[in-house]
């Protein structure tokens, strides 16, 4: 399935047609396909859940993190080297060290991959007039961008993760440099050095925790996550060694994500990029740091998590929320402002992620579909937007909801959705990652519940400059076109999405429930383990009965906050009606 | 007792395949002077028979190379200077693969009446290349080393005869004798200390010397032979040469500089350090020079290659650059508990960077023309417009040398990064930590030269292009380069039974 886009690309290239709707409709139906067989593997995964239930719960008790589907195949072997020589075995240079090429999925990726192949078709849908020159070459690269995405949700192997990371640099430079904007080549490099060098680092780190691992515990093979995971949770490093990897491991995956003091490529990036571009960027691009926190630090570096990663990465993304928050309300430019929503939401993201707590987890791994959901169709409206008036200043847009009411329509809907209005995806995801994080760290999530209400404060600030009021648009763009077929079948399924992980996100919560427990089990014994060895046994029985009590009590309160945006939004939309 | 017509026969079976390019170079210089008129012109199209006859030459050489078994460990014999072992295999591989991209790159590039004598050239250098990992005595070592230097400052001159590059062939070869005296002198001091040439004797006289510590008599020959040999690898501070004489000469001669001196550099070292079977005294004098030399080449022709705008003089700067990785896996101890030996990471991108280094250059070639000369980075603008293949191997040789996946450029930097990490010390950790900046400080030049290709639109009109020898070598190189992502284990395997320590 990953390398379905791939062959795609391959023909196409080989094939190269001047005819450009013949590279359109291919790239449509590769991606089209690739939609399928995720859908496919999808139900079958469910169905399985729904037959097996407790037993592949059972089985996943065993690592922290194991893929439900797998394949393997082994790559670069290191460790057939010395089969002639007398070293006994145990002494044996590279005993077990080998690349695979580890491929599977768990509900995590399963999510992912639905997204990824949702968007691709969306973007392929939305470029389709919009771009005019090498054409072919386009499409080449958005199916490429597209197997590396899935390559790295799927990847299982350390290093088979990272050579997927890496490899969407490549085609998301081309797709900036292009056919993006004015100042395209400055933004496609400063994105490509920026987050390459993060990425370095992180190899680093992850050579490092590979080599410290395997001449600690013999494994048959430490580049494999479920493995290691298990063999790290079996004798866990010394916690000074694990917070030198997680600075290490983090430093690309911030970057990524982006946390705050490392956002700077991001708003250029987002502006730069084509609207296909920035749909994928934001949709799912950025999901890979998350997942990379998720897939490598949480489970192989548990200890790290609970002593730096909370006070730090929680710090940084309070303050990304604010920040992105307050950069958004600052914006003129709508494609600006949504750029620096990303990184508010994010930082919701990452704030649950760090909760290390079911609720938290989950939370955030709901908040990261839903921001490439909502994020995603907001890009393509901006996008569509962009098209019929030629700009996207807030100064030179007004009352389009009167001359293009479905597009607005839409919008006020994905807004809505964006700014977690209840019976939406975003409020489910932003509750459950606050309800985490309050569990954990009330401070960080009241002051992260903040961020929600700039988020409908400057939400409601775009809607209402340039959809409402006077209508104002550019001379000579009178009698544009509302919505059209094909935009809108790009928008709808995304919308549709929206409400219904909104009312009935069960089944999504299903699929990532047995690979949130085999996280947060690890957490919980590691709590414990970490107080015991400070002698503080007693403590540990009070601060747990103290989160007891909170949950109790401040189930409720979190609820409350969470409901404030709702009050305010109709407090808006009143304001806007009148 | 042996007679001494076996101990020729036994000696002319282990050099087979570089008998077979000398023999060859010896039919084309002999041969050459009758094809020529006496006023210097030669009949149109001799150079595709003499090219042809390279090739077979070349392709001779790899057949014998390929049937002959990879050899374990030291079949080594004291009546010979020629050992056999698997360096010596993956050497004449390597050299013999890198002389097809060469011939298919110089294929059009050289007049007709000069033809035999650059082949000729070429041949006896690739020879040399690979008798250096075969000698196994520092005489006939040096022999094999002067080998490789004395056609390439012929092939350098023969190739392009204007003042600048009479400069640089003049430059290089007094730096090349130079560092040959050196050489020599270190050697010197070898044989006063172990009564030997021969190098098994010399490793195992060091070893049971009975000298302890860090002996001043061991020191001074250490650090010449490492300037010596760093010359050959380009490596800071011995690179002077290098932009000049890249600028200077034809696309072949910088293409022959690149490539070849780098795998010289590497066979030597490994056989006069004695990196395959000991952990030699001498690596464990030179150590922490090869961890300052590592560094500083890395740094500097990572920051000059930035200021470049000269395409040649910005690879000649990138080729420093990789000496500096070359010489992060040499600096490296051995460590037996260690997953995988500094030597074999080399190796593996040694190869690796053959293949790449020979890709950019066989392009160059390919897109060069009389009235179109590539010379600045600028001269590549819009060449994913006007040709879209070329821009394409280029792009994927220039990703490799980043260190990007899906190219075996990553899989050496990934190497060399785990060698470094195992070794244990923290000096070997800094060496990691060292190339994982420069790996990000180099993907800046090599990421603009992409840009040029694919975001700046077309400088010169669209002009087809017919060299076709060139376009062949590209390929051969892409696929390496893709490949050896894909199944590293083809090389990997060999590799690992090489450098079984």
């Amino acid at each position: 399935m990953i390398f379905l886009p791939a062959v795609g690309a391959v023909l196409l290239m080989i094939f190269r047609s001047s005819e450009t709707s013949v590279s359109r409709w291919t790239a449509l139906w590769v991606s089209l396909a690739t939609l399928g067989l995720s859908l496919t593997l999808a139900a079958h995964d469910a169905s399985n859940m729904n037959q097996q239930g407790g037993v592949s719960r059972a089985s996943t008790q065993q690592n922290p993190v194991q893929p439900r589907l797998g394949f393997r195949h082994t790559w670069l072997d290191f460790s057939e080297s010395h089969a002639n020589k007398n070293i006994p075995v145990a002494e044996r240079y590279g005993r077990g060290l080998k690349l695979e090429f580890y491929l599977g999925l768990d509900g995590i990726s399963i999510l992912m991959v639905l997204l990824t192949s949702l968007l691709t078709v969306s973007a392929i849908l939305i470029s389709w007039e919009s771009v005019r020159e090498r054409v072919t070459e386009y499409y080449v690269c958005l199916l490429i961008l597209e197997t590396g995405l899935l390559g790295a949700f799927c990847a299982f192997d350390l290093v088979l993760f990272y050579i997927f990371f890496e490899f969407t640099l490549i085609p998301l430079f081309f797709l900036v440099g292009i056919w993006g904007g004015a100042q395209r080549r400055y933004a496609a490099t400063r994105f490509f050095i920026y987050t390459l060098s993060g990425s370095l680092v992180t190899l680093l780190g992850l050579v490092m925790l590979i080599i410290q691992t395997n001449q600690q515990i013999p494994l048959s093979n430490p580049f494999s996550l479920p493995e290691l995971s298990r063999a790290l949770a079996e004798n866990p490093m010394h916690v000074s060694m694990q917070v030198t990897l997680f600075l290490a491991l983090s430093a690309g995956f911030m970057i990524k994500v982006p946390l705050v003091p490392f956002h700077t490529w991001l708003p250029l990036a987002h502006v730069e990029a084509p609207t296909a571009g920035s749909v994928l960027l934001a949709g799912v691009l950025l999901k890979l740091g998350t997942v990379g926190f998720l897939r490598l630090a949480l489970p192989l570096l548990p200890d790290a998590c609970i002593q730096v990663g909370v006070p730090l990465i929680a710090t940084l993304s309070t303050i990304g929320i604010i920040y992105g928050a307050l950069g958004a309300l600052a914006q003129n430019d709508i494609k600006r402002l949504v750029a620096y929503s990303s990184i508010s939401h994010l930082g919701f993201c990452m704030l649950g992620l760090f909760a290390l707590n079911a609720a938290g987890i989950s939370g955030s791994i709901l908040q990261m579909l839903n921001h490439g959901l909502s994020t995603g169709a907001l890009f393509l409206l901006v996008g569509m937007i962009y098209e019929r008036y030629h700009t996207r200043q807030l100064t030179e847009l007004g009352g389009l909801a009167q001359k293009i009411p479905l597009i607005s329509v839409a919008m006020i809907f994905i807004c809505f959705a964006s700014m977690g209005v209840p019976g939406l995806n975003g409020f489910v995801g932003e509750f459950l990652s606050l309800l985490g994080m309050f569990e954990a760290h009330p401070i960080y999530a009241v002051i992260g519940a903040s961020g929600v209400i700039l988020g409908a404060w400057y939400l409601l600030t775009l809607l209402q400059r340039g959809f409402f009021g006077p209508v104002k648009i550019p001379p000579h763009t009178e009698h544009v076109p509302d919505i059209q077929l094909r935009e809108a079948i790009a928008v709808l399924p995304l919308a549709v999405l929206c409400l219904w992980i909104g009312v009935y996100p069960s089944p999504v919560m299903k699929t990532i429930e047995p690979d949130v427990n085999g996280l947060v089990r690890q957490f919980e014994r590691d709590r414990t383990t970490l107080f015991e060895n400070q002698n503080r046994e007693a403590t540990a029985q009070a601060v747990s009965k103290e989160i007891q009590s909170q949950r109790h009590q401040h189930g409720a309160s979190a609820h409350a906050v969470t409901q404030i945006p709702v009050g305010a939004a109709r407090s808006s939309d009143r304001d806007i009606v009148r | 007792m042996i007679s001494s017509v076996e101990i020729f026969a036994d000696s002319v079976s282990r050099i087979l395949p570089e008998l077979v390019l000398i023999v060859t170079a010896c039919v084309q210089f002999l041969a050459a002077p009758f094809l020529v008129s006496s006023d210097g012109t030669a009949p149109a199209g001799l150079r595709h028979r003499w090219g042809g006859l390279t090739l077979i030459a070349l392709v001779f050489s790899l057949v014998l190379w390929n049937t002959s078994s990879v050899p374990y460990g030291g079949a080594s014999s004291l009546y010979s200077p020629f050992q056999i072992d698997g360096l010596v295999w993956f050497t004449r591989g390597l050299t013999v693969a890198v002389g097809i991209v060469l011939v298919l790159l110089s294929w059009n590039q050289i007049p007709d009446n000069q033809a035999a004598e650059t082949h000729g050239c070429l041949l006896i250098t690739l020879a040399g290349v690979s008798l250096v990992s075969v000698m196994n005595d520092l005489v006939y070592l040096f022999l094999a080393l002067e080998l490789v230097s004395i056609p390439t400052y012929v092939l350098m001159y023969l190739s392009r005869k204007d003042a600048v590059a009479q400069e640089a062939v003049t430059k290089y070869f007094l730096l090349s004798v130079f560092s040959s005296a050196l050489l020599l002198f270190g050697f010197s001091y070898l044989y006063g200390v172990t009564g030997s040439t021969h190098l098994q004797a010399i490793q195992s006289g060091l070893q049971s010397s009975g000298l302890s510590g860090v002996p001043v008599v061991l020191v001074v020959p250490t650090l010449l032979i490492i300037a010596a040999l760093g010359f050959r690898l380009s490596a800071v501070p011995f690179h002077f040469y290098a932009p000049d004489v890249f600028q200077g000469t034809s696309f072949l001669g910088a293409a022959l500089l690149a490539v070849v001196p780098k795998i010289v550099g590497v066979a030597a070292f490994v056989r006069i350090f004695g990196l395959l079977d000991t952990t030699g005294v001498l690596l464990h004098i030179g150590a922490p020079a090869l961890w300052i030399i590592a560094v500083i080449t890395m740094i500097v022709g990572n920051v000059f290659a930035l200021l470049q705008n000269n395409i040649r003089r910005l690879l000649a700067y990138s080729s420093i650059a990789h000496a500096g990785y070359l010489l992060v896996g040499l600096a490296i101890q051995q460590n037996r508990i260690a997953p995988l030996a500094g030597v074999q990471a080399v190796l593996f991108y040694l190869a690796v960077y053959g293949a790449m280094t020979a890709g950019v250059f066989a392009i160059l070639v390919y897109l060069n023309r009389t009235d179109r000369s590539i010379e600045t980075v600028s001269d590549l603008a819009g060449l994913s417009q006007t040709h879209p293949t070329a821009a394409l191997m280029t792009a994927i040789f220039l990703f490799s040398l980043t260190g990007l996946p899906p190219t075996a450029g990553f899989l050496g930097k990934l190497n060399l990064f785990m060698a470094a990490w195992s070794e244990g010390t923290s000096s070997g950790r800094w060496l990691a930590g060292f190339m994982a900046v420069n790996a990000a400080i180099g993907a800046w030049y090599y990421l603009r030269l992409v840009a040029t290709m694919y975001l700046d639109p077309p400088a010169k009109p669209v002009d087809r292009n017919q060299d076709v020898p060139s376009f062949i070598g590209v390929v051969l190189c892409a696929t390496v380069v893709l490949g050896l992502f894909a199944v590293p284990h083809w090389l990997w395997q060999w590799i690992a039974m090489i450098a079984a320590v």
